[in-house]
């Protein structure tokens, strides 16, 4: 006959046992997780849904490429109609009245609903002839095929250079207008006569 | 005595607003313009920069609208003038009139030679040559056709 004394002794063996491998249980699983790569959303910042490396975008019209833009990287946040750009290069192809036309800037924003483009920091517009312009954040209206800035800009057309507030650059006609306290030089001509 | 290319000096400008034509090789300054170049200095509304087709070269200048250019004791004023740096001078259209001290000059059309202290002036479109001279103001060179 089975003694109480051995039933209870059995008992609790059987209990130790269980809290022993419950222990272990956790235990592993604990360390297991540690090891899974963190999921990519949670790498991201909170607002940005899908980042992508070295985008390219283009705008066309009538079947030709107007411009193509590069960044290095593009974040869409949630809504999805803009993307943040960094370390950007926007061509403009050379068209039949008027030459190509490159910019570069360290940051900036697409909005795909509007096709406008927002640049911001060392934005630097070079044109096929030389031209050049310099700024910290031009606005590319693309309704109007325009750029656009109200902040202090750098300019240079052969021996003409200037300082200027606010700028409106056509890109179609290449025809800058620059709005305010327009400080402006003409080099004087090396050659002599 | 021969005219000197002013060429090689260089030219600052002021103005409330420019239209830079990259195409048409074109720079308009509009608005309060104040345009130097060494001892002459240019008021104008409105002052264009012609490019020439040889890469930097200024053509020439031309300055509508009030027109005034002054040169220590030499003030020309005029609706419209052209300046050619190369060549030293400048012309002015437009009821041109030049003064020295108390002299006075006016006519049709005055080209006005910034370096050697001489004006021309030539009557037409109804206007004719009208010179007064102060016998004590200074003697200006004033040439007529």
């Amino acid at each position: 006959m089975v003694s109480p004394g051995n039933i209870r002794l059995a008992l609790a063996i059987l209990v130790i046992t269980a809290i022993i491998g419950i222990v272990a249980a956790i235990t592993l699983k604990g360390s297991h997780q540690a090891a899974l790569p963190e999921p990519v959303s949670r790498q991201l910042p909170q607002n940005i849904d899908m980042a992508i490396h070295s985008a390219r975008f283009y705008e066309v019209r009538e079947g030709r490429a107007v411009w193509e833009l590069v960044a290095k990287k593009a974040e869409y946040d949630k809504s999805g109609d803009v993307a943040n750009l960094s370390d950007i290069r926007m061509e403009f192809a050379r068209t039949a009245t008027a030459g190509a036309i490159t910019v570069t800037a360290a940051q900036g924003t697409y909005s795909s609903k509007s096709r406008n483009v927002a640049l911001r920091g060392k934005v630097h517009v070079v044109t096929e002839t030389g031209v050049i312009f310099d700024t910290e954040t031009v606005d590319y209206v693309a309704a109007r095929s325009l750029f656009r800035t109200s902040d202090k800009v750098a300019f240079r057309q052969q021996r003409l250079t200037l300082i200027a507030r606010g700028m409106e650059l056509d890109v179609k006609s290449q025809k800058a207008r620059f709005l305010k306290d327009i400080d402006a030089g003409v080099a004087g001509s090396k050659s002599h006569r | 005595a021969a005219h000197k290319d002013r060429s090689s000096l260089p030219i600052a400008i002021k103005a409330n607003e420019l239209a830079a034509d990259n195409k048409g090789k074109t720079a308009i300054f509009s608005g309060k313009v104040v345009a130097k170049q060494g001892d002459i200095t240019i008021y104008a509304d409105r002052l264009t920069i012609n490019y020439g087709d040889k890469k930097n070269d200024v053509e020439k200048i031309e300055a509508d609208g009030n027109v005034r250019i002054v040169q220590e004791n030499r003030i020309g004023t005029a609706s419209h003038a052209v300046y050619e740096s190369k060549l030293g001078r400048i012309t002015l259209t437009g009821n041109p009139k030049i003064m020295q001290g108390a002299d006075t000059m006016s006519g049709n059309i005055i080209t006005y030679f910034i370096d050697e202290d001489r004006s021309e002036v030539s009557s037409g479109a109804g206007r004719p040559v009208e010179v007064v001279i102060h016998p004590t103001g200074k003697k200006s060179n004033a040439g007529t056709r």
